[in-house]
């Protein structure tokens, strides 16, 4: 009998579910037990080795040394390949071992006789932390550490008594009028309702016929430009209005979304996060500039530089964010016939008709290639590609298109290069639409694709126009390998790339970055002491703060915006308090530049 | 995706004028307070009106209120009554926590100047701090006006005129100083255009400054170095890098691309210099050669000869060195004079970073420096031009030094300035003159302002193009501009350029009826009309 059913022996009389659940892992393939120089195995898991790859015994046998003689409960954060705890288990010590890789741990137990350990029931895994003793002393195995921060964290707060499972949340998603963004707004507001937290989401789609109406109103660029303002002021109104009856502990505000820095700040004082997730291009789109300060988590896509660009201006709490599949707009579907015919294809690209698309994609026209999506110009050598006259797509009929054809393009917008960016880091959403749908995706390399995706496993890759060519022509003519990588890619969406788990991932962090910032809300302890408490009572200040109606914020901001709303002429005060509103605004928005 | 607009205050409801613009005419002001909070270019810009109220006002006291940290700047400026300094720098700390020892600071500031009763108030900055201050002095006021119970801004006409220039800036004549100046009466003799020092021709001390406020305005550091490079192998210059600590990296990279033997003649001044060290470095130097900064206005004004360099959004004509006889290659693609937050550049990346090539500076300054005057024939690439400052009875222009036509824009651009120095004088007259509120302005005083012969000060000089044959094109865009203005038609869609030229003066009508001062409106379209006419007469 070998380690494994030893093993699984033991786990079935005391911990079936785990049993279960170990059952039916599959080992990755970048999770290896590899021979030692000294002969027993050690752990690799991609690029990392776990353990010693001289003489992991030895090396356990140190670590469990070093821990020292005292007694008492232990809890070790990573299993590796046992070799740490067999000392300790030799001793009779009293040890529990959280691992946050069912993979690892499945390694372990072929590996390893751990019939001690799991007799015990002193196995856990992932985030279940049940009948763990709170008062152990919590050690850690260094490289598990290492490769699961998060996991890490969440078991020290478990042991500190804050509780590990977020109670349900009550989150506003505040999406933009129009563009790219609104789609992932909707999907982010389904993802957190699908974690169960109670989640609105502020739509402002409604308004954006009349933000264009505007533009018909008047000639004047200037009065439209005013007009303009005034709407997206009211909007920013309205987003207060709906955080002061629904009472979120989370505003996540999206890309586009009518927020300005000064809405950005009346918000600090009405909630207890704000956080922004910024879906763009730092460089191609900058407007982050100014509402990253403003926030108390902001997400990305990219990482350096935008990193380093955001620690120069200030912003501490950034972290990336990617993008996820969401199930319900993109699944596998089964089409007529009718429909196969229509939206179907050897090869097809949906999307917008941006520089580098446009070049790149004369060189695949003698393929049965269709283009769907809008901005493509008729008149050209793609013409005969082109479907409905250029017309956008809708989310339903991009479903079904990715879903006809055997080959869907994704090639990652550029204004600037004749194809393929080379320096392109983030995915585009349609990465893991494709995949969402169980859909064949051949796409052009990006320097985060391997994170997401086994390149060629997975989704297909080029990078070149020779390559695609190449690899359209060899998927076209082995279609069950064709099929594999279009289901693998399914299952590894599902697995991990749903917007669920993308946003309990944003939840993580945003209580990393801000501990016991969810869920309890707290009244919002600014860094600055209260205007109030700085004037006597006596003071003008004091009475303009008492003449405040309820609900009104009594720092600075709050005054002010009240200030404003009269038509009074300006007492001394009020024109003081203005113009220190006003400096401090400036010094915000200016940093430090004094004269020339 | 466009981004949507950042939320911004608007404060340009104007609504009733009732700001009184000025004193009526019966009183002179005794003792005027000048706001100038911005930063050291514009307080350089501030000095020539300064100078004007000055002699205009002979027996008043004159007290400017500036940034504190740019104090001693006014060491090397006009002689004033008294230089206070607002402690920005202060409040800046305080305001971090500390809101009552902030707004104390503001309270104790603003009753110095309270109890100092002035009688007269110029506010030179669109800011709200100073349109705060301003209303809270309770004088009369120049400038931008408070309103609406400290609330608004409102702008008297003739920077209401500056304003709608900015709806079509490519035809703005008016330098900022002279914006200035002209809010303050004519002084009964005028001082004299101080002149530039000549340049020495051995071992030259020149200056370069390497940055400015802006990326797009910035002339690249590798044609700096190539500059740099022959003004010491030519000249024997010595060369001076004058910038901010921030810049220094600027210098030191300059630097380090110079060949080790010329690299001695060249020092890195950067964030060595206060602002008097400054000011004393700057009267050694024989020549400054630097884009639109601070730096080059306080030269200007020091008298130190100045060769510009304006790309971007910076233009000459309106923040060009100021005084005679100063030098300026500008850049004038057709997108000039794009605006900082403009739309990016085209693919290429901006056209007019490699408008101006080091070689033409350098033959310039050869040509300066080895005959006194720029060379007949400097090769620029297309869309450069150069010019060279002067000095009229308005203020300051830049005479364009080169070969091409006049262009329709070079007319335009000449108009408006007529029409403006029409108001400039107007815009006074009616304010001091009779005792009806200034918000009236009677049809029958301007028409006959118009009419008379305006000033008994000399013409302004004739534009470079008087008697040449303008071409059919520009020809053709004249006389629609002069159709559209005197008889109704409709601007034809291929004429962007007309409906541009008109812009301004729409906007001036808009905001002149807002002000129920229309009167000023006919006036300076009949200058502006009278102008055009009588160019097509002359070419024809």
């Amino acid at each position: 009998m070998n380690f494994w059913e030893k093993n699984l022996e033991v786990l079935q009389r005391v911990a079936p579910d785990l049993a279960a659940t170990l059952s039916v892992t599959v080992v990755p393939e970048d999770h290896q037990a590899l021979p030692s120089r000294s002969g027993p195995p050690y752990l690799q898991v991609g690029k990392q080795r776990l353990t010693s790859s001289y003489d992991p015994v030895k090396e356990g046998q140190d670590w469990a040394q070093s821990l020292g003689e005292a007694g008492g409960p232990l809890i070790v954060f990573g299993l590796g390949l046992g070799y740490h705890i067999l000392p300790l288990l030799a001793q009779n010590r009293d040890v529990w071992v959280v691992e946050p890789s069912a993979a690892v741990a499945r390694l372990a137990l072929e590996h390893q006789d751990l019939t001690a350990l799991l007799a015990r029931n002193g196995l856990r895994l992932g985030a279940d932390f049940t009948g763990l003793p709170k008062d152990a002393r919590l050690v850690e195995h260094t490289p598990t550490r290492r490769l699961h921060p998060g996991p890490h964290r969440r078991l020290i707060r478990f042991l500190a008594g804050e509780d590990g499972e977020l109670g349900p949340l009550r989150i506003l998603v505040v999406g933009p009028l129009w563009g790219g963004s609104h789609p992932i707004s909707r999907y982010t507001a389904r993802g957190f309702k699908q974690l169960g937290h109670e989640t609105e989401f502020l739509d402002f789609a409604p308004f954006y016929s009349g933000y264009q109406a505007l533009a018909e109103v008047t000639k004047d660029q200037r009065a439209e430009h005013r007009l303009k303002q005034e709407l997206l002021r009211l909007l920013g109104e309205t987003i207060i209005a709906r955080v002061r009856d629904f009472k979120p502990d989370l505003v996540f505000a999206m890309a586009q979304s009518p927020v300005a820095p000064p809405l950005l700040k009346a918000l600090k004082a009405e909630v207890p996060l704000v956080a922004y997730w910024f879906v763009e291009e730092f460089q191609v789109l900058t407007y982050w500039q100014e509402l990253a300060p403003e926030v108390d988590v902001f997400f990305t896509l990219q990482k350096e530089p935008f990193f380093t660009e955001l620690k120069n201006r200030g912003v501490k709490n950034f972290a990336c964010l990617p993008l996820a599949a969401d199930l319900e707009a993109y699944h596998p579907m089964e089409l007529t016939p009718e429909e196969k015919r229509h939206f179907g294809s050897a090869v097809s690209f949906v999307g917008a008709g941006y520089y580098n698309r446009r070049q790149f994609f004369q060189g695949l026209t003698d393929f049965d290639f269709k283009i769907w999506g809008s901005e493509w110009v008729l008149n050209s050598s793609l013409g005969s590609c082109i479907q409905n006259q250029a017309a956008r797509v809708s989310e339903e009929d991009s479903n079904k298109i990715f879903n006809a054809t055997r080959i869907n393009l994704n090639l990652h917008s550029s204004p600037f290069h004749a194809g393929i960016n080379p320096q392109g880091d983030y995915l585009n959403p349609r990465v893991f639409d494709l995949a969402g749908c169980g859909a064949f995706q051949l796409v052009d390399w990006r320097s985060h694709l391997s994170e997401f995706f086994i390149p060629d496993k997975e989704v297909a890759v080029f990078t070149s126009l020779a390559e695609c060519r190449e690899k359209i022509s060899f998927y076209l003519a082995h279609d069950d390998e064709r099929r594999q990588m279009a289901a693998a890619a399914r299952e590894r969406v599902l697995k991990e790339h749903t917007y669920a788990k993308r946003l309990a991932g944003a939840l993580e962090i945003i209580q990393d970055l801000h501990p016991g910032g969810l869920p309890h809300r707290k009244p919002q302890e600014i860094a600055t002491p209260s205007l109030q408490t700085c004037f006597p009572g006596s003071h003008p200040v004091q009475t303009l703060i008492d003449g405040l109606p309820d609900g009104v914020p009594s720092d600075l901001d709050g005054l002010v915006s009240r200030i404003k709303e009269s038509d009074e002429p300006l007492t001394e005060p009020e024109a003081i308090l203005w113009f220190l509103h006003e400096f401090r605004r400036g010094l915000q928005g200016r940093g430090a530049n004094g004269g020339s | 995706m466009n981004p949507l607009p950042v939320l911004k205050e608007t404060s340009e409801d104007v609504g009733l004028s009732q700001a009184p613009m000025g004193l009526s005419a019966s009183v002179s002001p005794q003792n005027i307070l000048v706001l100038q909070l911005a930063r050291l270019g514009d307080l350089v810009q501030t000095w020539p009106l300064l100078t004007r109220l000055r002699q205009a006002h002979p027996g008043a006291r004159l007290t400017l209120l500036t940034d504190h940290r740019l104090l001693p700047l006014m060491a090397a400026g006009p002689e004033v009554d008294e230089v206070l300094g607002f402690d920005f720098l202060r409040l800046g700390s305080l305001a971090s926590g500390d809101w009552r020892g902030a707004y104390n600071l503001v309270a104790d500031s603003l009753k110095g100047l309270q109890a100092q009763h002035f009688d007269q108030v110029f506010n030179l900055n669109f800011s709200r701090l100073s349109l705060l201050l301003t209303y809270l002095l309770e004088a009369p006021a120049k400038g931008y006006l408070p309103t609406k119970g400290g609330r608004e801004f409102s702008r008297e006409p003739w920077l209401a005129w500056i304003y709608s220039l900015v709806h079509a800036r490519q035809f703005n004549r008016f330098h900022l100083t002279d914006v200035f100046r002209h809010l303050a009466p004519e002084p009964a003799a005028g001082a004299a255009a101080p002149q530039l020092a000549a340049i020495p021709r051995g071992e030259p001390i020149i200056a370069l400054q390497l940055a400015t406020r802006h990326m797009r305005r910035t002339w690249p550091l590798e044609h700096f170095t190539r500059l740099a490079e022959h003004l010491v192998t030519r000249h024997s210059a010595r060369v001076l890098l004058l910038g901010t600590k921030a810049e220094r990296n600027l210098g030191e990279k300059l630097r380090a691309m110079l060949d080790p033997v010329l690299r001695e003649r060249v020092t890195n001044l950067q964030g060595e210099t206060g602002l008097a060290e400054l000011i004393g470095q700057l009267q050694q130097t024989h020549l400054l050669v630097s884009g639109d900064t601070g730096t080059l206005h306080l030269a200007a004004a020091l008298g130190v000869p100045t060769l510009a360099l304006f790309l971007g959004p910076a233009l000459c004509f309106e923040t060009g060195p100021y005084g005679p006889g100063h030098y300026v290659l500008q850049a004038e693609p057709p997108c000039h004079p794009c605006t900082e937050a403009a739309s990016p550049c085209p693919e290429d990346g901006p056209i007019c970073l490699q408008m101006l090539p080091p070689d033409a500076a350098a033959r310039l300054i050869t040509s300066l420096l080895e005959g006194g005057t720029a060379p007949q024939d400097l090769l620029l690439p297309a869309g450069s031009r150069l010019y060279r400052s002067e000095i009229d009875s308005f203020g300051v222009f830049y005479q364009y030094l080169g070969e091409d036509p006049p262009r329709f824009v070079d007319l335009i651009g000449d108009a408006y300035r007529q029409a403006g120095t029409w108001l400039a004088e107007a815009g006074r007259e009616v304010g001091e003159g009779g005792q009806k509120p200034v918000a009236q302005a009677s049809v029958a005083q301007v028409s006959r302002l118009c009419t008379s012969d305006p000033s008994p000060k000399p013409p302004p000089p004739t534009p470079y193009w008087q008697g040449e044959k303008l071409s059919d094109g520009v020809l053709e865009r004249l006389e629609l501009t002069l159709a559209v203005l005197n008889r109704g038609w409709q601007v034809p869609r291929n004429m962007p350029e007309v409906a541009a030229a008109l812009r301004p003066l729409l906007a001036f009508q808009a905001e002149m009826q807002r002000q129920r001062q229309e009167a000023l409106f006919a006036g300076v379209k009949s200058v502006f009309t009278t102008h055009l006419v009588g160019w097509l007469k002359a070419t024809r």
